[in-house]
């Protein structure tokens, strides 16, 4: 995304020029033309960087970053003064007050251009390390930051632990998961807990956002879940459960998508209920299906998406689940997965790996194991974006039916 | 991300352009914030238009979930505008269709906030 800067000035002429100027170098140009315009735009859209004129009538320069540094949001926006030649005691004055740079008026365009991409290019690991900073308060040191990545890193391997360490063992069933984190510790997590009565149950989620937030979140749903999955049986009363609680401790725009289910081999069956998760796909050969039911032996390979539920959970106390029971047969696979899969995007055209891709490598891949099968998707979608770097979590989990039901 | 805010008969049009996602997002938190913040209680009626979104995250649509509830609590209305695509996907598989109304039509869309 084209970065944006805001030019201040009350020369409109020169606003005019910076403008075409910048918009040609392929910057986002938002203008203000006096410090209060300045102040409200810069906190309204958090723009780059400033390019911020000092001698200004009703608010100068210096009152303006005076201003924007007490702002946690524009704290660290980085500003580039324009000055007139002379005033040297104001360039050092600037500097002092925090601005990143200066420029002299009448300045050329190109050397403003390239003052402009050496500013971000220092400012921008400040940009995200700065809310962190902010979170942590005004104790912020070099050790804090040193204490900190010990402690991201200890919370990553928390985590680890979190997730199941060897795929789950079910007669009749062939079952693997893998998580790519796309930070040290992540939002997304899968588990699966054996039940008292030989059925297996089964969660995939996603918790909004990324990161330190998001992984809290995860470890609370996790444990909530555990204890919740042994104490209701149908999986429309587990995430009911566990949105209650999420409405109850967090605001409403911490929320997670996710599908819980339970495997039943005695039956055959998949209950579940999708609290706003992109839909499991259920591919059933139903040739093969037909053939050991019918005995008939046309038929094609079919994808059911699995939506029954309600909405995402944990934003909303009257949310509703339903349940839905699926029937499976030998030979049939179901693919779990979180949004950062049908999301990523391609580093030539930024186009999303989306789900029509993901229904093809599942076709495609689907008489290899369940591990192959994560592995093969994992493989084709880190083909599929290329150079670009992983955005979000990606997580993945495929439950295949292999042999006949036991009768007993 | 680019927000532009109109009013129309009363009503809050925020023309949201680009990407809503992650931290790119919180712009348009603050936007809608300080816009609730700005207006009576009651008084708020407010329009998305998402017709130039090109994407949306879970951190997108934690924003939108948000001033739902925030609006909601103050006895206002928000509404979508536009809605398609990616967009319309996530909002359909969060099964927050049930919540938000949409439009296609700016005109009927302003027209349902004055009918309620």
């Amino acid at each position: 995304m084209a970065q944006t800067i805001l030019a201040v000035d009350d020369d409109l002429d020169i606003l005019d020029v910076l403008e075409m100027s910048l918009d040609s170098d392929g910057f986002n140009v938002i203008t203000a033309s006096d410090g209060l315009d300045a102040i409200e735009k810069a906190k309204s859209h958090v723009p780059d960087l400033i390019l911020l004129d000092l001698m200004m009538p009703k608010m100068d320069g210096f009152e303006v970053i005076d201003n924007l540094r007490t702002d946690s949001q524009t704290r660290a926006i980085p500003v580039i003064m324009l000055t007139a030649r002379s005033q040297v005691h104001e360039k050092l004055q600037g500097l002092d007050a925090g601005a990143d740079d200066y420029v002299t008026k009448p300045f050329d365009l190109k050397e403003l251009t390239a003052r402009i991409k050496a500013v971000l290019g220092r400012t921008e690991p400040a940009k995200y390390i700065n809310p962190l900073i902010g979170a942590m308060g005004d104790w912020f040191s070099e050790t804090g930051v040193e204490q900190l990545a010990a402690h991201l890193k200890t919370a990553a391997t928390i985590q680890q632990r979190l997730l199941p360490q060897a795929p789950p063992r079910l007669t009749g069933f062939d079952i693997d998961g893998i998580l790519r984190s796309s930070t040290s510790v992540s939002g997304d997590f899968y588990d699966f807990i054996p039940l008292d009565d030989g059925s297996l149950s089964l969660v995939i989620a996603d918790v909004r956002g990324k990161g330190i937030p998001a992984a809290l979140l995860m470890v609370m749903i996790r444990t909530a879940l555990r204890l919740v999955c042994r104490q209701e049986s149908s999986p429309a009363a587990v995430i009911k459960s566990i949105n209650d609680l999420l409405v109850i401790d967090t605001e409403p725009d911490l929320f997670a998508t996710m599908v819980y289910g339970i495997l039943d081999p005695k039956s055959l069956t998949f209950t579940y209920s999708n609290a706003g998760h992109c839909h499991p796909l259920h591919l059933t050969d139903a040739k093969a299906h037909k053939k050991r039911i019918f005995g008939v032996r046309d038929g094609t390979l079919k994808i059911h998406q699995l939506s029954t539920g309600g909405m995402v959970a944990g934003s909303f106390d009257f949310a509703e689940f339903e349940n839905e029971t699926v029937q499976l047969a030998v030979g049939d696979t179901i693919l779990f997965y979180t949004d950062g899969i049908t999301e990523a995007e391609r580093d030539t055209d930024n186009a999303f790996y989306g789900e029509e891709r993901l229904q093809d490598a599942i076709r495609s891949s689907r008489d290899m194991s369940a591990a192959m099968i994560c592995k093969t998707i994992e493989d084709d979608l880190m083909h599929f974006i290329g150079k670009k770097q992983q955005t979000d979590d990606l997580t993945l989990v495929v439950v295949k039916a292999t042999t006949d039901v036991e009768e007993d | 991300m680019n927000v532009g805010i109109r009013r129309k008969e009363g009503v809050t049009v925020l023309d949201i352009e680009g990407r809503v996602i992650g931290s790119e997002s919180f712009a348009l938190k603050s936007i809608i914030d300080d816009e609730i913040r700005s207006l009576q209680d009651g008084e708020v009626k407010m329009l998305l238009n998402m017709g130039q979104v090109r994407a949306m995250d879970s951190s997108g649509l934690g924003i939108i979930i948000a001033a739902y509830t925030s609006i909601q609590r103050r006895g206002g209305r928000i509404a979508l505008l536009n809605v398609s695509g990616n967009i319309n996907s996530l909002i359909v598989v969060s099964k927050l269709v049930t919540i938000f109304d949409r439009y296609d039509d700016e005109e009927k869309a302003i027209l349902s906030f004055h009918e309620a």
